[in-house]
């Protein structure tokens, strides 16, 4: 899977400090997800289309998100729309859809659709070391942060790794199916990629300690929260009242 | 496989796996020094890559999740690896979201942990025993199936309309269930005869008695 990267196009939204997009994305998605109201969910898809607007976000890395969660949610859309007890809609033969059943399927795909919106113009435009420090700054151990970012730094050398490896094995002839001896194979490049990532870090923690590290971490640059960011925070704070008040019954 | 943001709302259910999947974090954060993490986390790079890996299957692939490889090799320190493999999906590709992060990282990490209890007792000591591939290759299987059942349980917590969906999800990860035992089964076999080490179940334990040649980082 190709991975599209957009966290850099410089919009205003990249330029607000990543602990605010963070703490906004989660009021925001929380709240979303106790709403049922159908209106309160779309506005919630509206805000998440102007986010990505305002983030520059490109189509492609759009709809690499959207259309495997829809092709997803919409199986179950048909299954609750058939499913679920209520007054008729519309029948198909049998089977009869009813109006609380759409009601539910759609909310539960609006839900869906508004979340993953907002957090991609969100967090999908943080920067992975901006991203760690964030969370450092917010508390997260720095344990977790450092497993975080090393493991960002590795997957792209051992996906490497693993094409090499598997470039190897068609060379030599292995058309994959379903058969065991796909599985075998395929079980011994997963076990190689292990053994390799294994050594590979264990390399990389002796050259670490060599450089005199300790487990924190030492950050080049200060970061500060200014006005724009607790201007966003406001919006965001004053945007899930909104929505609290329209959709609370 | 994992839960889709939207479908479970129920505060008590996603506050409950938030608690549940921040101790497994806990606790798998404990038993890792700082060097340990930093070796959690490239062997977390290893296993993202291979979960990326497709396998044809009359017509559909599928994915592999590597949980039951992943407690025989991490054992607690799956939890970590699974949180930052999770918050890598969601911000690389969308998949999952915030308010779900901590049920999903329960329905991957738990069966990984359960496996690892399963190989050293209850106790938890790495008992250094080496798995058979066979015995691997069930548990493997054994661990797919424990997170269909997790996430199948959730989706039941939804309402009784979600009773066939979570039935037809465990029915499809039948076949998902069979490829992860033979890979995992095959994975262990050469393990085995490459890096024995990395399924004694101490690779990422901290070691008091090695000073010398483990890193101190007070």
């Amino acid at each position: 899977m190709d991975i599209i990267l957009f966290n850099d196009t410089g919009s205003w939204i990249h330029r607000l400090d990543p602990r605010a997009r963070l703490i906004g994305a989660t009021i925001l998605t929380v709240l979303l997800s106790q709403m049922t109201a159908l209106p309160v969910l779309g506005w919630g898809c509206a805000l998440g289309v102007v986010g990505l607007l305002v983030a520059r976000v490109p189509l492609a890395a759009i709809l690499q998100r959207l259309v495997p969660l829809n092709a997803l949610l919409s199986l179950l859309f048909l299954v609750l729309l058939f499913t679920t007890p209520g007054d008729a809609l519309f029948r198909i033969g049998s089977v009869v859809a009813t109006g609380d059943g759409f009601y539910r399927a759609m909310g539960i795909l609006l839900k869906a659709n508004s979340i993953v919106l907002i957090l991609t113009s969100l967090i999908g435009t943080i920067e992975f070391v901006a991203l760690g420090r964030a969370l450092e700054q917010l508390h997260v151990p720095a344990k977790l942060v450092n497993i975080l970012l090393f493991t960002v730094r590795y997957i792209d050398l051992m996906l490497t790794e693993y094409e090499r490896l598997s470039q190897a094995a068609l060379l030599r002839g292995f058309q994959p199916g379903a058969n065991p001896h796909t599985l075998r194979t395929i079980g011994y490049l997963i076990g190689m990629v292990l053994v390799r990532s294994y050594e590979r870090g264990g390399r990389m923690v002796e050259a670490m300690k060599l450089r005199g590290y300790d487990g924190t971490l030492r950050w080049a640059h200060p970061t500060a929260f200014r006005t724009q960011d607790f201007g966003f925070l406001a919006g965001v704070t004053g945007i899930a009242l909104i929505l609290l008040g329209v959709g609370w019954r | 496989m994992h839960l889709a943001e939207g479908i479970v709302t129920s505060p008590l259910v996603l506050g409950g796996g938030v608690l549940l999947a921040a101790g497994g974090v806990a606790i798998g954060l404990r038993k890792l020094d700082e060097a340990h993490a930093l070796r959690t986390a490239v062997l977390g790079s290893g296993f993202f890559v291979a979960s990326l890996v497709h396998i044809p299957l009359a017509g559909v692939s599928v994915h592999l999740t590597l949980t039951g490889l992943l407690g025989i090799v991490l054992g607690w320190a799956a939890f970590p690896a699974v949180l930052v493999g999770l918050v890598l999906q969601s911000v690389l590709f969308g998949f999952g979201g915030i308010t779900t992060l901590g049920l999903n990282t329960c329905i991957m990490a738990l069966p990984a942990v359960a496996v690892y209890y399963a190989r050293h007792g209850l106790s938890g000591r790495p008992t250094g025993k080496m798995p058979s591939p066979w015995l691997s290759g069930l548990l493997g299987g054994l661990s797919v199936a424990l997170s269909a059942l997790l996430l199948g349980l959730l989706l039941c917590t939804v309402g009784e309309d979600f009773f066939p969906i979570a039935g037809a999800i465990l029915l499809a990860h039948v076949p998902v269930m069979l490829v992860e035992a033979g890979v995992t089964a095959s994975a262990v076999g050469f393990l085995h005869k490459v890096s024995p080490e990395l399924l004694s179940g101490h690779a990422l334990e901290k070691d008091p008695g090695e000073q010398e040649s483990s890193v101190s980082c007070d």
